[in-house]
């Protein structure tokens, strides 16, 4: 039998006061609970190689003259020999790029800083290059290159959960807001733009928030991407635009992780 | 892999509260639980989609159950990652909606619990699913915590 601590929990300082209810804290919650791979690091060199690698099984000597440092990276997370040639485990994990069923790619933005999540998903299992997550933003710590990572299909639902910083947190209703799509943008950028008039304290709450902006993209497939924005504490929005002018409109971090599942099994079941 | 319909399904009684048994699934009897409710086999090792009653003595506010709720997933599960938390109202007094990912093995599996602070005692409602099985399973678990009912009017 579980024993209750005594003490109340800590309340969501503006969600519980906006609803009058006792509304526990949930924000807090994303910065532990990062995006975990113990894949390798890769910069842009190495991935180049790697590709080539994949695509003919081997490098030339031609291939890895004057690239000893790509080289390298690849050795050493045992993907090729020191030869150029693909180790088993490198076929294994470049497999979905000769064989892929679908693919999948989010690219995001923070601060005006861009970063990218990639995945190829093969009979095998999910061939993964991940940019600096959404807690890798949040905690000043967003490294260039790409985490290389060899998943099993149900392991790609909470990576991606994890990378784009999918949490709990309080969606509170707001007024619905037609704002200038110019004056997103340049928030998106990271600029200081000034909450925009008319716009209700959920929202004036939510414009105050670091916004993870990002894409999902599904191949084959996709109509036009839709725009989300991870807003911190006051939790995730969906980017509504029509011409030149757009809404914010909350969309639960249940709901969100729901539309995400159901683009991979649209993928995958196609 | 699909879940089956939510029509002609009988109900199963707790002490605490009234849950409907999807056709086919199988009540199960063990220790520690109010309730298990399994569906049945599908074949190839998928795993089998429960769903979960426990309770006991509670008095305190929804807001700590809540929060405990999800710090022991975090704390007891492997590589527990929280995806949403919400307010669920119910006749009987508000509860909470809450879900998570976890690692079972070389599985990753889905929970939503729905947990509810009524009548001096803490309910659980706990489906789980795989989480490739979501997709298919999610109105069947949707239907049956709508379907929650207290024995004991609040």
């Amino acid at each position: 039998m579980a024993a209750f601590p005594h003490k109340e929990p800590r309340t969501e300082a503006f969600a519980s006061v906006h609803t009058g209810e006792q509304l526990e804290q949930l924000s807090g919650i994303a910065a532990r609970q990062p995006y975990v791979s113990q894949g390798p690091w890769l910069t842009a060199g190495s991935l180049q190689l790697l590709q080539t690698a994949a695509e003919s099984g081997r490098l030339g000597r031609f291939g890895i003259a004057g690239k000893a440092a790509e080289l390298d990276q690849l050795v050493s997370a045992g993907l090729l020999t020191d030869k150029g040639k693909l180790t088993g485990q490198g076929r294994l994990v470049t497999s979905p790029w000769r064989d892929s069923v679908a693919s999948l790619r989010i690219a995001a933005q923070f601060g005006g800083r861009a970063s990218v999540f990639q995945a190829w998903l093969g009979p095998e299992g999910c061939l993964v290059l991940a940019g600096p997550s959404y807690d890798r933003f949040l905690a000043g710590n967003s490294q260039a290159g790409h985490q290389l990572d060899f998943l099993a299909l149900g392991h790609l639902y909470p990576a991606i959960a994890a990378w784009v910083g999918i949490a709990p947190a309080w969606s509170l209703a707001s007024e619905p807001l037609s704002i200038d799509l110019q004056t997103v943008n340049r928030r998106f950028g990271g600029e200081t733009v000034p909450v925009p008039e008319g716009a209700d304290p959920v929202l004036v709450n939510m414009w105050r928030q670091p916004w993870f902006i990002w894409q999902l993209l599904v191949e084959p497939e996709s109509g036009h991407p839709e725009t989300f924005i991870n807003a911190g504490e006051s939790g995730h929005y969906h980017l509504a635009v029509a011409e030149d002018r757009a809404q914010l409109n909350a969309r639960p971090s249940g709901a969100l992780y729901r539309d995400l599942a159901r683009a991979i099994d649209r993928a995958v079941h196609r | 892999m699909t879940a089956s319909g939510p029509e002609d399904c009988p109900v199963e009684t707790t002490n605490d509260i009234r849950i409907p048994c999807p056709a086919g699934w199988s009540r199960q009897r063990t220790e520690g639980t109010d309730l298990v409710l399994l569906a049945p086999p599908a074949g190839n090792g998928a795993f089998r989609p429960n769903v979960v009653v426990t309770s006991q003595p509670y008095d305190g506010s929804i807001a700590k159950l809540s929060t405990f709720a999800m710090a022991a997933a975090i704390a007891e599960l492997d590589r527990a990652h929280l995806i949403a938390c919400n307010i669920w109202p119910h006749p009987a007094g508000n509860g909470r909606q809450i879900e998570y990912t976890h690692q079972l093995g070389n599985q990753v599996l889905h929970v939503q619990r729905w947990t509810f602070a009524v009548n001096g005692r803490a309910v659980d409602v706990t489906a789980t699913c795989a989480a490739t099985q979501l997709t298919a399973f999610d109105e069947l678990f949707g239907y049956l915590a709508a379907k929650i009912e207290f024995r004991r009017a609040g």
